[in-house]
């Protein structure tokens, strides 16, 4: 159901506190998604004229969950606070004198029902963290990761039901992890056709069984995180290993996120730095370049009056990665039509060097490669243009 | 409604359109009414004789009160059946003031010409008032009090609670005890409005309780009920909080929770249904109670009433105690039972002193049967002593013989004693002279018994024999003793088969004739 027909269908004097709780309504570590309203019903009669609906479920991300909970309220006292039915967490019995939005209900206030389902979850949490005593294990991992400043108040944990038959009993622990993308640069973020939202990195590890011998982690990363890395295959966490524990697989895999968000600035600023030395380098002969991302540069150079296009692709992990030339004639045409082009990748390059030295090193070769590549090409007749 | 907490429990679906039958009918009628006053409306404006006044005056109206009724403004039913009446007759202005003053027209400016031109008598000027959905926008009035039910409602629960403990025994257990808890569900209070005895977090207000409860004690509260619509058969987190408070301020562990969950179930609204659930409370847990309505749906024949149901009316407990002395006595038990009682042991009574009797008619009988089986021991081993005897050939008579002598010693000593000359005695010991042995056997007993007519007493004994038959008594010499073992074989020949013949053996027949050798005195009695 769209938010806005839920609202369509809602008693209008509930819509403000709806209205925030599916435009805004962002809660938990998952913020990439709002939270979403569906079975909206009423409790007033069939007599009673539209719209009219005042309970609705409301799905609630939550340590890699969905929590569903029933919020109802009463169309005809609408000033009267709403009451719950928490899902299939029948034995969950928060406080109420611990949820301040609850015991000072404002109405009018229409963030008051976004505010009191935050404090509810943050019950909610209190309370999976207290049935995660039945497995000394999962309690030490808890523990453990509560004494860092780093994870504990970036956590969600979800502590399933004890299987009685077989007696297991599971939970997931879902931790924000503390890495700085804010030095990812912009060009790389605002490609993605989705709402980037909050650029966030969320490490969930799944323990099937109490004695943690089944232990399976999932890194997620916001959309905009995740096409500045290079897509989902570019980044892969190690294994949970057997015997290991959370204080101390977390920070690596946190570590090599940084590292790998690392290695995207480097590039990026190593990319620019080798544009610019081109730039420098080749002057008059830069046709054009990437002045945002700097992957691309193309060159119009001439060899022995023979001109050709040079194109400069850097890769996103540059100097890594060596950069791909492509050498391009702008008289001859291949039999389909377009310019006759080569690439080429097998040229001196060492990742050590700085851009400097990578146009001096260039340039050299481009007045080889030219002979190589278009030598047995070169009709005769062709006259050359000067640059 | 009356329930009792046990058996099993589920939903009970309810059509309202069955409780409420007048509803589509009375439904249909209003949109009829409305269809024609939309049609007086057209009517009126084509009709250019009827007054300015009047027909704007109306269509004003009418558009409010349309208006007013699809926002569910209106809440007089009769008020709003005063305006549908205005179609089938013409209107006073005084009459429609009357109305205006119900519906809070301004009076300043009735007709609305504010929001208009001074021109407004077209009908373009004026929003037409159409009926929307009429499935949904049927106004409240028809049946405020259905509206009235059909709200959330909660409120208290009265009644009373019992347990029971009962003892079953099955072929494989001799002991199988259970406890059977029992809440009788007598009465409800519904409260007027939600939230009416906590606040929004929960919290009870027992004086609120108390105000409730009016006359009703706070004892009697077993519990409270809330109806939600369209909602899960789940209790609610508010619900549990006021549940716990409720417990703590009634001090009722046992409270339980009545949850009533009417929902639609087509799209239609044509079919609803109501599901209900009882929950009671163990910790942190909520658990449902299994729910009997006792006063629906006929009851199982093998169930037997082993409690009566309870009432807390007052009036049935004053006829009660009115009449309760007919039948009951001081310490609570019918008063036929006691009677059947004190007959009952007036007939345990009767029966052992037959019982009594019995034993010693009986005991009577076990003794007569052993002197029986003596007597016939003794005639057995006589007999085979005898038979020992004349074992080389003498062949015992089958049939006991006579003992002529006998026979006619009776009859000369006694002639006209019949009952002496009686062979058979009755089971009483009494002669049957019809048995007497009339046969002349032909034996002379002065000279086969001399002795006996010897012994006789002289004159009184002379007499009796002389009427009796002539034999004479006479002393019976010592060397006939001899012949007495002879006559002793004879007479116990006799008694060996009829009991009422007994041996008649005199004290000189059973001394032995070698003892005997003097002359020894004997007595002066007859010896037979």
């Amino acid at each position: 159901m769209s938010p806005e027909v839920a609202l369509n269908r809602i008693s209008p004097e509930l819509r403000p506190l709806l209205c925030s709780v599916v435009r805004n309504g962002r809660v938990g570590l998952d913020s990439t998604n709002c939270l979403r309203v569906t079975d909206l019903k009423t409790g007033c009669t069939s007599l009673t004229p539209g719209p009219c609906c005042d309970r609705f479920k409301l799905h609630i991300p939550y340590a890699g969950e969905t929590l569903k909970w029933d919020i109802i309220f009463n169309a005809r006292d609408p000033e009267l606070p709403p009451d719950f039915i928490f899902g299939e967490d029948a034995e969950f019995l928060p406080e109420p004198s611990e949820l301040p939005h609850l015991v000072q209900w404002d109405a009018g206030d229409p963030e008051c029902l976004l505010q009191l389902v935050k404090e509810l979850i943050q019950q909610y949490h209190q309370y999976q963290c207290q049935r995660l005593r039945e497995s000394s294990r999962l309690l030490f991992e808890y523990d453990s990761l509560l004494e860092d400043p780093n994870y504990s108040r970036s956590m969600e944990i979800y502590a399933g039901h004890k299987n009685s038959w077989t007696g297991e009993f599971s939970a997931r622990f879902l931790l924000k992890l503390p890495v700085d993308f804010s030095n990812i640069p912009v060009y790389l973020l605002k490609d993605t056709t989705l709402d980037p939202g909050e650029d966030v990195a969320l490490l969930s590890v799944s323990f099937e069984d109490a004695e943690a011998t089944q232990v399976f982690p999932k890194l997620y990363l916001s959309p905009s995180i995740e096409h500045a890395l290079g897509g989902s295959s570019a980044l892969h966490i190690p294994a949970f290993p057997s015997g290991g524990c959370l204080i101390d697989y977390v920070p690596q895999v946190c570590q090599l996120l940084t590292n790998k968000v690392q290695y995207v600035i480097q590039g990026y600023h190593k990319r620019r730095e080798y544009i610019a030395a081109f730039l420098s380098h080749f002057g008059m002969g830069v046709v054009e370049y990437d002045a945002e991302g700097f992957t691309k540069l193309t060159l119009l150079l001439m060899w022995k009056d023979f001109c050709f296009l040079v194109h400069v692709d850097l890769p996103l992990y540059f100097p890594r990665d060596q950069p791909t030339l492509t050498f391009q004639s702008v008289y001859h045409f291949t039999n389909s039509g377009q310019l006759y082009s080569q690439v080429q990748k097998s040229y001196p390059y060492s990742p050590r060097w700085d851009g400097n030295e990578m146009a001096k090193r260039q340039e050299t070769c481009k007045a080889v490669e030219p002979a190589t590549i278009f030598g047995p090409a070169l009709p005769r007749q062709i006259h050359f243009i000067s640059i | 409604m009356s329930v009792c907490s046990k058996g099993s429990g589920g939903n009970m679906n309810t059509v309202y359109r069955a409780q409420y039958p007048t509803y589509s009918s009375e439904y249909k009628s209003i949109n009829i009414r409305l269809m024609h006053l939309y049609k007086k409306y057209l009517s009126f404006h084509k009709s250019p004789v009827q007054k300015k006044n009047n027909r704007c005056y109306i269509r004003c109206y009418m558009r409010l009160c349309f208006n007013k009724m699809f926002q569910n403004k209106i809440r007089n039913s009769e008020l709003f059946l005063k305006f549908l009446n205005l179609s089938s007759s013409r209107t006073s202005s005084s009459y429609l003031q009357y109305l205006d003053q119900n519906l809070n027209i301004d009076r300043s400016d009735p007709q609305g010409e504010a929001k208009h031109s001074r021109y407004h008598d077209e009908p373009n000027h004026h929003g037409e008032p159409h009926l929307q959905q009429q499935s949904r926008y049927t106004p409240q009035v028809i049946h405020p009090s259905l509206t009235e039910i059909c709200h959330p409602l909660e409120g208290l629960i009265l009644g009373e609670t019992k347990a029971e403990e009962r003892s079953n025994i099955t072929d494989s257990q001799i002991d199988n005890i259970q406890f059977e808890h029992t809440i009788n569900i007598q009465k409800h209070i519904s409260c007027r409005k939600l939230n009416s005895f906590y606040n929004r977090i929960g919290e009870v207000n027992q004086d609120e309780i108390r105000h409730i409860l009016s006359n009703y004690k706070e004892e009697n509260v077993i519990g409270w009920y809330k109806q939600r619509r369209n909602t899960d058969q789940q209790i609610t987190f508010r619900e549990q909080v006021v549940h716990e408070n409720l417990k703590r301020a009634l001090s009722n562990h046992e409270l339980i929770f009545l949850l009533l969950t009417p929902s639609e179930i087509t799209t239609s609204g044509s079919t609803h249904k109501l599901e209900y659930a009882v929950f009671r409370s163990h910790g942190s847990q909520y658990c449902s109670v299994p729910v009997l309505v006792s006063n629906l749906g006929l009851l199982e024949e093998q169930d037997y009433w082993r409690l009566s149901a309870s009432c807390s009316s007052v009036n049935y407990n004053h006829a009660v105690r009115k009449h309760r002395s007919k039948f009951f006595s001081s310490d609570g038990s019918l008063h036929e039972v006691d009677e059947i009682n004190d007959m009952n042991n007036s007939l345990q009574g009767e029966l052992k002193m037959a019982c009594k009797k019995v034993e010693e008619s009986e005991r009577l009988v076990e003794k007569l049967l052993a002197d029986v089986s003596d007597l016939r021991r003794m005639v057995n081993d006589r007999k085979q002593e005898l038979g020992e005897i004349s074992a080389d050939g003498a062949s015992t008579p089958a049939q006991p013989q006579e003992n002529v002598l006998l026979c006619e010693v009776i009859k000369t000593l006694f002639p006209g004693a019949s009952l002496l000359q009686t062979q058979a005695l009755n089971f009483q010991g009494f002669p049957l002279p019809e048995f007497c042995c009339s046969t002349d056997h032909g034996i002379d007993i002065a000279t086969t018994l001399p002795l006996i007519l010897s012994h006789t007493l002289p004159k009184a004994r002379k007499g009796r024999l002389g009427r009796g038959g002539g034999t004479s008594w006479r002393k019976r010499p010592l060397r006939e003793s001899s012949e007495v073992p002879k006559r002793r074989k004879g007479m116990l020949e006799e008694t060996e088969e009829s009991l009422s013949v007994s041996g008649s053996e005199t004290e000189e027949d059973l001394i032995p004739a070698n003892q005997n050798g003097n002359d020894l005195d004997v007595s002066n009695s007859p010896v037979f």
